[in-house]
């Protein structure tokens, strides 16, 4: 099980990237950081980037609107 | 009177105010305005720096100065609602993005309460320019009305406007057109409007409008919360115009000293409407289609003799192209003049063939007698001259072209007389004939046959054919006249039914032309004047006689020769590429399908994309354009590109022969451009393309008709646009015609050129078969590697693969398969276009194909691969010539001039030659090109000055090495070539330049001088025709040069009889 | 439709000078090499421009499978894993003599004297020629302000012009264009001094100061948008699909926040058949963003300009999302609707929110086609919206009656028709008057506040927190919530006191940005930055955070004392209909049954199991409302206001605007 933005719960699996996570959680937004136990992780290594078990992700949406 | 005017012309001002202008200062005006639509009264404030302190600008402006204007009871609709507009401090900023917001308020008709807004447009920004940092309205007209503040004559108005449109896209462009002064001018007038549903609802907004002069409309961006269009209707308000101030930029670069030779002198604008307009329709021509916009410049270029800033902008206007791309455009490629050129443009030939056969001379002639330099206008506009890079007609060099006329074997001395006789004959126009291509009837693949044998019994009911050369060569030596009265003559003696009269296209042997064929006998006859044609016809055809005189004499055994096949020009040939020369009408698509045209492409239809790409591959055929990449690995990456990415893919022809001394792409579209469509299409077909492209230089313009009216019948005959031979494969072929730089030959430039930009190359590292033409994957091959196509499919890549050199079944780079096409010029006795098979040597090709060196000279060297390539000596004439050896040998195949040079030939003038020919043609785009080769231009040229340095061939390898190895493109890469092949193979002529200070060819004009030697019969000849009259001598007395007033010019060497001048 | 999986981007393992260093697919060599530590001389490379790769000087050796070739660092891209060697005898040899070649052109650019003396070239007499320019601020040619002109600006104003050694740079013809719009990028990269251009229209106290900060922001548009918001692309429309994938999108008059035929609308659609592509499209002169799209040669199809082709501006999100809040899943339509409006004079907003309305009553049988002049107007009616719209230019028709927007619309209804009031105000999507702007507010407290409380109705200038609150969940407390509607209406008004466009504060992000924690990256702080040094260079006054919430925060009090002057401008001013903080109808509450159940477990602490739907709804209404004045209670108390939400006497004080004008604001006479 890991915690996303310190509220939502997701099932952790063996693998699980924060692709993955963010594939679930279907955060598109392209202006987003992310961090893994307070870890920041490069948009370009989301797709290799391994969650553990019972981490705290955090994807940071940047505001937006006129 | 314009519309707009007359609207005008109904308003009535009910109210006036002058204002003075202020300049801003840290961003305010310091000054508000007023106007109240009870009183029309225009009243102005100052801005108080409490106002400043507390409240800023924009919104806080305008809340405050709402304040005063309102009680409790006030509504949205009451008189003392105002609608306050305001920009703030920083706003009107251009070096900050996003900085012209207009800020407006007012009580709103849906919540009673204060509305702000924030909308973007020109109106905030030209309010504050205008000197106020924020204008309040209150009260209501009485009638439909305007407010109009101009801030260039500084005024303000209130005025009636009964007659304008209301909604908001017709209104904003209404007031724009009404109030600007002109077009340009359009870009400083802001309008504010509503539309008509602002006065039926709570929710009205305003427009605030920006002139878009791209798109040459008023833009209008929107105030749209809380109805404040509703209050702005509801004070019976239809715009507040503005108008800015012009404000141009205070742009400044520092002058680049080479600015001058490009910069007009005097820049032309065209005034009258008339002109206009039809630069308009040039330009709707071509679909207003930015892509196109180098042919648009084409055609005004050929109408008008030049570019004038007037068009520029125009094409700017209607096809969106930034203003400097055109400029860069116009000022990049050779057919483009910013000055008006003279009604006959006059074009000295001064590619490689042409230059060692003395063509510099030729130019030197022209500028004397019509008294301008390369490059310039007679006063009168009556002549252009400039010297050119090859007009693609080498076997005949040195050539020119008058007018449309082209003019082959000239000498310096035949310049006067070519004037005079162009003055007073014009070209005779030759016979325009049916084009029949509108009757053709689709083809699939079973009605080839019928059209095949249809042709052949067509044929077959004629007692012979008389198939005449067009070729270029053979046009300028006045083929297509014989062509016509020999239709004329046999007509005249009713035989026009027995006699087919076929226009072919080159023969390629251009040296003895005009040339006509005598089928099915193959009686070869050269050389072919109007004269003569009565003997052909009457000897021959009706008595049954060779006419001896017209039949070919072996320059060196001086055998003569009956019929073609036994010339040895011919029978070292073998031909694939130009497999239909002289044996078809190119005009004709049935000729082409009677040869078994059109037959690949229907076994094409069948095979799958796999099977086309793997048989391309596996025949081995390398592109031969010059780079020699595998075509069939070319065509697989292209299809795992498209495939991976989904896009779709493009064919493009290369048909940009830019090499001096190289026109196999020009024969052969000339001769057989079906071969090169054909090509194109079982290449598309392999590759699901659906448009095609073949990028044409714009100085062949035989070739180019003669391929438009193929395009034409191909697409009657159904073998081109949707469902080719009754199948659901869809293609096209568009042309793209260059505009004179020989840089769009190498494939990113030439895209970009097809795209309509400067033809700048970009890097490589990313191929085109991923990213080519508009980004999508792209095969370009050449003219001849898309003619070779089709026989491969038909005959199979075994049958291909098996001629020419190495094993290239499995791996195309082992060897070169196949034939290759050269042209052959220069000092060699059979000019002219020949095709050979990969693997012969150097050494067959001059002295079997060409037939040795003319005039009993000495073979010196031969260079190979155009501009780029190198020179290769005498005792290398073993080599065999491929892709490889020649690069081992530091030269390249390119795409296969053959420039043969004899021992008058100096070697050094030559690189001299190739890197100027370069420094006009670098693109200038990188450094090491453009720098480089300028400065090996100047070592080079102190060389041949008897200047030269001890140290300039360690400085000439240097700069070769550097500009070889850094060039962004393969012209820079290729470019020292010249220089390296010929310091490995003649360094001793550079050192006796350096040392001796002598040229040992007797070429460069600093270090020789002629001379008159005993020989002198004084036949006055050379005193004559000595343009500087630097000969005197009396008759049939010996002659001397006056050397002060010799221009070494060598006319008096090429018209003396007896070898009496000498050259040291 | 089947979304592709992502793959991750592919990476290599290169070898620099020895050194690894994994780098990603299509990296430009000279960053993988800069990035490793090693530094190679240019001089047509600028950090923010796309590189040209001219001056060769970058030139590094790569091996690929045993072959070694040279290239140029700066445009060479990674596609395979190399063996780069930057510094080697050959490369040095060539760098020198193109060092040389550009000393012999201009020995005196001190630009090429650092270059020069880098390659170790030192002879200026060796390519000296006629050509040499002495000029120390000569142009060599570099490109930089051409790309930046292109790239910045999308403009093209200037160009090179000739060719080979004639090549230089100009303007057309020399003159100075006339649509030069002054935005000085040119000069800014230019690297020699070569070009001087100033925007001196403000008299700006210190222009430098503000171009250079300007300058971060065009450079950031020139790379970054086209991996972040896209705005140049699809100007603000970036968002619909993104709005749909949060559940964000008004669909049916918010009632729901996404829907299967999104992708209709989508801004993928947009940018292939609609926005015509790389155009300088800006509201004003010198914006880089350029987001103000438009549509070329659109062919109207109903009203008055039927069969003509128009330029149509946008459409922006708040028209797309409006569509779907129509159910018009249909970019013609939402084109068409989106002209109209604007010819017309129409509010796009409250245009859509008012006909989802105007359609939802329809379909709960309030009205019928009898009050609608015989349009059946349910969800997805296209042609009749559309015919509403003609009817409001007419002045006729039930289009008029539409065009008096939501709360009027309720008000005639009760009154007329006797519909039920409850109902219809928990479904009217209007605040004070003014109808909801195009957001699903339901599930974030801070954005129902942030949409109710602003001052003139609900509108997402003032407070867009639905990230922040709602996704990122970084203002869990409520007074982490007051604290945010405190920072951003002040932070977001205060661009309206200088006449700037926040969008460019915030659609785009610099791409460090991440390394500020959390709550202050969502300010953007280096782009905070940049507008006080704006401010600064052009008044000469330095701001502050705490300058800057000043100044806008005494505007901010003064439009609310002017509602109050207005008798309004309190607390139930700012009540916000239960659509707008919580499903309104048992059918909108069994859509997301699941969510709301677990809500109802895990934040009310009440069993859901065995309960009806129609109490559940009531239970959540109910909790929902309390949480909402809870959340306005601490906003008020953070912005200085007294429970009824009115700005107190010592918040004026400590403001400095307890001057008699502001004050006389506070005397109601029914007070």
């Amino acid at each position: 099980m890991i915690e996303v933005n310190n509220k939502e719960k997701l099932d952790w699996f063996e693998g699980m990237t924060v692709q993955d996570v963010l594939d679930k959680m279907g955060y598109i937004y392209p202006r987003i950081t992310v961090s893994v136990n307070d870890q920041l992780v490069n948009k370009e290594d989301y797709a290799t980037y391994k969650v553990p078990d019972n981490a705290r992700v955090n994807v940071f949406h940047l505001a937006h609107g006129g | 009177m314009s519309n707009t005017k007359k609207l005008k012309e109904h308003h009535k001002v009910l109210g006036e105010s002058a204002f003075e202008i202020v300049s801003l200062n840290k961003g305010y005006a310091d000054r508000i305005l007023r106007i109240d639509l009870d009183k029309n009264e225009i009243t102005t404030t100052e801005v108080t720096q409490q106002m400043k302190d507390l409240w800023i600008g924009g919104k806080g402006f305008d809340l405050w100065l709402t304040l005063p204007e309102i009680d409790r009871d006030t509504k949205w609709d009451s008189n003392n609602n105002p609608i306050c507009f305001s920009s703030g401090p920083l706003g009107g900023t251009t070096s900050f993005p996003g900085s012209g917001k207009t800020l407006i308020t007012t009580i709103s008709p849906l919540t009673n309460l204060i509305i702000d807004s924030n909308v973007g447009g020109h109106f905030g920004p030209y309010l504050k320019f205008a000197g106020f940092d924020a204008l309040t309205v209150v009260g209501k007209a009485k009638e439909d009305s305007i407010i109009f503040i101009d801030a260039v004559e500084g005024k303000i108005t209130i005025e009636t406007a009964p007659e304008e449109q209301v909604d908001s896209h017709l209104a904003a462009e209404e007031f724009t057109e009404m109030y600007a002064e002109s077009d340009i001018d359009k870009k400083n007038i802001a309008v504010v409007s509503a539309g008509r549903a602002a006065e039926h609802t709570r929710m009205g907004i305003l427009n605030f409008s920006f002139w878009d002069w791209r798109r040459n409309a008023a833009r209008l961006k929107q105030a749209g919360r809380g109805g404040v269009g509703t209050v702005f209707r509801n004070k019976n308000l239809k715009a507040i115009v503005i108008k800015n101030r012009n404000y141009t930029p205070s742009w400044r670069v520092e002058e680049n000293k080479v600015a001058r030779y490009v910069t007009p002198k005097k820049i032309s604008i065209q005034k009258d409407a008339g002109d206009i307009n039809e630069i308009k329709a040039i330009i709707k021509k071509w679909n207003n289609d930015p892509e196109y916009v180098i042919e648009m410049m084409q055609d005004i270029q050929d109408h008008f003799k030049h570019i004038s800033k007037t068009a520029v902008e125009l094409l700017t206007e209607h096809t969106g192209t930034p203003k400097a791309a055109i400029y860069h455009i116009a000022t990049f490629y050779k057919s483009f003049s910013l000055e008006p050129k003279g009604e006959t443009l006059i074009q000295v030939c001064l590619g490689t063939a042409c230059h060692v056969k003395g063509a510099q001379n030729v130019l030197t002639s022209f500028e004397r007698a019509i008294g301008i330099k390369d490059g310039g206008t007679t006063e009168d506009r009556k002549y252009s001259l400039e010297g050119v890079r090859c007009l693609g007609a080498c076997s005949i060099a040195p050539v020119i072209k008058i007018g449309d006329e082209v003019i082959g074997n000239v000498q310096a001395k035949d310049v006067e007389k070519i004037l005079k006789n162009y003055k007073a004959e014009s070209i005779e126009e030759t016979e325009v004939e049916q084009d029949t291509a509108a009757d053709l009837d689709r083809v699939n693949s079973s009605t080839l046959e019928q059209i095949k044998t249809r042709e052949m019994e067509n044929t077959a009911r004629y007692k012979g054919a008389l198939m005449v050369c067009t070729g270029t060569g053979c046009v300028s030596a006045k083929g297509l006249n014989i062509h016509d009265s020999l239709k004329k003559e046999l007509k005249k003696r009713n035989l026009e039914s027995d006699y087919l009269v076929v226009k072919t296209g080159c023969n390629g042997f251009c040296a003895v032309g005009p040339i006509l064929v005598v089928q099915p006998q193959g009686v070869f006859y050269q050389k072919v004047s109007m004269e003569d044609i009565a003997s052909i016809i009457d000897d021959h055809l009706l008595g049954g006689n060779i006419v001896e005189k017209l039949l070919y004499k072996d320059p060196q055994t001086e055998k003569t020769y009956t019929s073609m096949n036994e010339i040895e020009f011919f029978t070292e040939q073998q031909l694939i590429a130009l497999r239909n020369k002289g044996l078809i009408d190119p005009e004709n698509i049935d000729h082409y399908i009677a040869r078994d045209g059109y037959k690949a492409l229907a076994k094409a239809l069948e095979m799958d994309s796999d099977a086309i790409i793997k048989e391309v591959t596996v025949s081995g055929i390398r592109g031969r354009g010059g780079g020699g990449f595998p075509a069939g690995i070319k065509w697989q990456s292209c299809k795992k590109a498209m495939e991976e990415r989904e896009e779709p893919s493009y064919i493009v022809c290369n048909a940009d022969e830019g090499d001096p001394g190289a026109f196999m792409d020009r024969s052969i579209i000339e001769t057989d451009p079906h071969s090169v469509i054909e090509g194109m299409l079982i290449a598309a077909k392999a590759l699901q393309a659906k448009e095609g492209f073949i990028y044409i230089r714009k100085e062949y313009p035989l070739a180019m008709e003669r391929l438009e009216k193929a395009l034409d019948q191909a697409r009657s005959r159904g073998l081109l646009g949707d469902s080719i031979m009754g199948t659901n494969f869809s293609f096209d072929i568009h042309i793209h015609r260059g505009a004179g730089a020989f840089v769009c030959g190498e494939s990113t430039a030439l895209m970009a050129s097809m795209s309509g930009k400067a033809g700048e190359p970009k890097a490589k590292y990313i191929h085109n078969v991923e990213y080519g033409y508009r980004d999508k994957p792209t095969v370009l091959n050449n003219v001849e590697t898309w003619a070779n196509i089709p026989e491969i499919i038909l005959k199979g890549a075994g049958w291909f693969a098996d001629i020419g050199t190495g094993e290239v079944k499995e791996n195309p780079w082992n060897g070169s398969s196949g034939t290759k096409v050269f042209s052959l010029v220069g000092d060699v006795n059979n000019t002219g276009l020949v095709e050979v098979p990969m693997g012969i040597t150097l050494h067959d090709i001059v002295f079997k194909v060409g037939g040795g060196i003319p005039n009993g000279r000495k073979f010196k060297a031969i260079q190979t691969g155009g501009p780029s390539g190198g020179c290769i000596p005498d005792d290398m004439l073993d080599m065999k010539v491929d892709f490889d050896s020649l690069s081992e040998a530091g030269s390249m195949m390119g795409s296969g001039g053959m420039i043969v040079m004899d021992d008058h030939t100096c070697m050094v003038d030559v690189a001299r030659y190739f890197i100027n020919f370069l420094i006009d043609e670098s693109c200038g785009k990188c450094t090491p090109c453009r720098e480089g080769l300028f400065a090996l231009s100047k070592i080079l040229t102190r060389i041949t000055k008897g200047e030269g340095r001890e140290d300039d061939l360690e400085q000439l390898q240097e700069l070769s090495e550097t500009i070889e190895a850094s060039s962004l493109c393969q012209l820079g890469g290729t470019a020292p070539n010249p220089v390296l092949t010929t310091l490995r193979y003649f360094e001793d002529e550079y050192i006796k330049h350096i040392k001796d200070k002598t040229c040992p060819a007797g070429i460069c004009t600093e270090l020789i001088t002629y001379s008159i030697n005993d020989n002198c019969t004084g036949c006055v000849i050379c005193a004559k025709n000595c343009p500087t009259e630097a000969i005197s001598g009396e008759p049939k007395e010996l002659h001397t040069i006056n050397q002060q007033d010799c221009i070494k010019c060598g006319i008096c060497l090429e018209s003396c009889k007896y070898n009496a001048v000498e050259v040291k | 439709m089947a979304t592709k999986t992502k793959a991750g981007p592919t990476k290599y393992e290169i070898s620099i000078n020895g050194k690894t260093a994994t780098v990603v697919e299509d990296t430009y060599l000279l960053k993988a090499v800069m990035d490793a530590g090693f530094n190679v001389p240019t001089l047509c490379h600028h950090k923010d421009l796309t590189p040209d790769g001219t001056c060769r000087l970058c030139l590094c050796e790569v091996e690929t499978n045993g072959k070694k070739k040279l290239v140029t660092a700066c445009n060479y891209p990674v596609r395979s894993e190399i063996k780069v060697k930057t510094n080697t005898e050959e490369i040095k040899k060539h760098r020198k003599s193109l060092a040389e070649m550009y000393l012999g052109r201009w020995p005196n650019v001190e630009t090429i004297q650092n270059i020069a003396k880098l390659c170790g070239a030192t002879d200026k007499e060796k390519y000296k020629s006629d050509i040499t320019d002495e000029n120390p601020k000569a142009c060599i040619l570099c490109g930089h302000c051409v790309r930046a002109c292109s790239s910045f600006m999308i403009q093209d104003i200037l160009g090179f012009a000739g060719r080979g050694i004639k090549r230089h740079l100009t303007m057309p013809f020399g003159d100075v264009d006339p649509h030069c719009v002054g935005c000085t990028s040119c000069g800014y990269v230019c690297p020699t001094g070569a070009i001087q251009i100033t925007d001196e229209m403000n008299n700006p106290v210190d222009p430098e100061l503000i171009r250079r900060h300007g300058m971060k922001v065009n450079a950031e548009m020139a790379t970054l948008d086209k991996m972040q918001n896209r705005m140049r692309e699809v100007g603000t429309a970036n968002i619909v699909e993104v709005m749909d994938a949060y559940d964000l999108l008004p669909v049916h008059n918010f009632k729901f926040g996404k829907h299967p035929d999104t992708h209709k609308i989508d801004s993928k659609v947009m940018t292939r058949d609609y926005f015509t592509q790389g155009a300088a499209d800006a509201c004003w002169l010198g914006c880089s963003m350029a987001c103000a799209k438009a549509v070329d040669g659109f062919e109207l199809k109903t009203g008055p300009y039927k069969g003509e082709k128009v330029v149509v501006d946008g459409p922006e999100y708040e028209t797309a999302a409006g569509g779907s809040n129509m159910g018009g899943f249909d970019l013609d339509f939402i084109v068409e609707y989106n002209f109209y409006c604007d010819t017309y004079g129409i509010d796009t907003i409250s245009f859509a929110t008012t006909i989802a309305f105007v359609m939802e009553a329809f379909e709960a049988g309030i009205i019928t086609e009898e009050h609608t002049g015989g349009k059946k107007l349910n969800f997805g009616a296209m042609d009749e919206a559309l015919e509403c719209l003609h009817e409001m230019a007419r002045g006729e028709g039930f289009g008029v009656e539409v065009g008096q927007g939501v709360r009027r619309l309720k008000e005639k209804w009760v009154k007329e028709l006797g519909a039920d009031p409850e109902f219809l105000n928990d479904i009217g999507m209007e605040v004070k008057g003014l109808e909801f702007s195009e957001y699903v507010s339901k599930e974030s407290l801070a954005q129902q506040a942030g949409y109710a409380m602003a001052i003139k109705g609900p509108q997402h200038d003032e407070a867009w927190l639905i990230f922040i609150d709602m996704v990122n969940n970084q203002i869990p407390s409520f007074d982490d919530k007051a604290e945010a509607l405190y920072y951003f209406p002040l932070f977001r008004i205060w661009f309206g006191l200088l006449g700037l466009c926040k969008i460019v504060w915030n659609d785009v992000a610099p791409a460090d940005n991440s390394k500020y924690p959390p709550q202050e990256a969502a300010k953007i702080p280096e782009h905070v930055e940049n507008y006080w040094k704006f401010f600064e260079g052009m008044t000469g006054i330095p701001v502050d955070e705490d300058k800057m919430l000043l100044q806008a925060e005494r505007v901010f009090n003064l439009q609310r004392l002017m509602s109050y002057y207005f008798g309004r401008g309190t607390r139930e001013d700012d009540m916000p209909p239960l659509r707008a903080i919580g499903p309104a109808t048992v059918e909108e509450y069994l859509s997301r049954e699941e969510r709301y159940d677990k809500q109802m477990k895990e934040e009310i602490g009440i069993d859901p199991e065995g309960k009806s739907a129609e109490e559940k709804l009531a239970i959540t209404r109910d909790h929902r409302f309390k949480q909402y004045n809870k959340v306005i209670d601490a906003a008020y108390k953070r912005r200085g206001w007294d429970e009824n939400g009115v700005p107190t006497v010592e918040r004026l004080k400590q403001i400095g605007i307890d001057i008699p004008e502001v004050m006389a604001l506070l005397e109601r006479p029914d007070q």
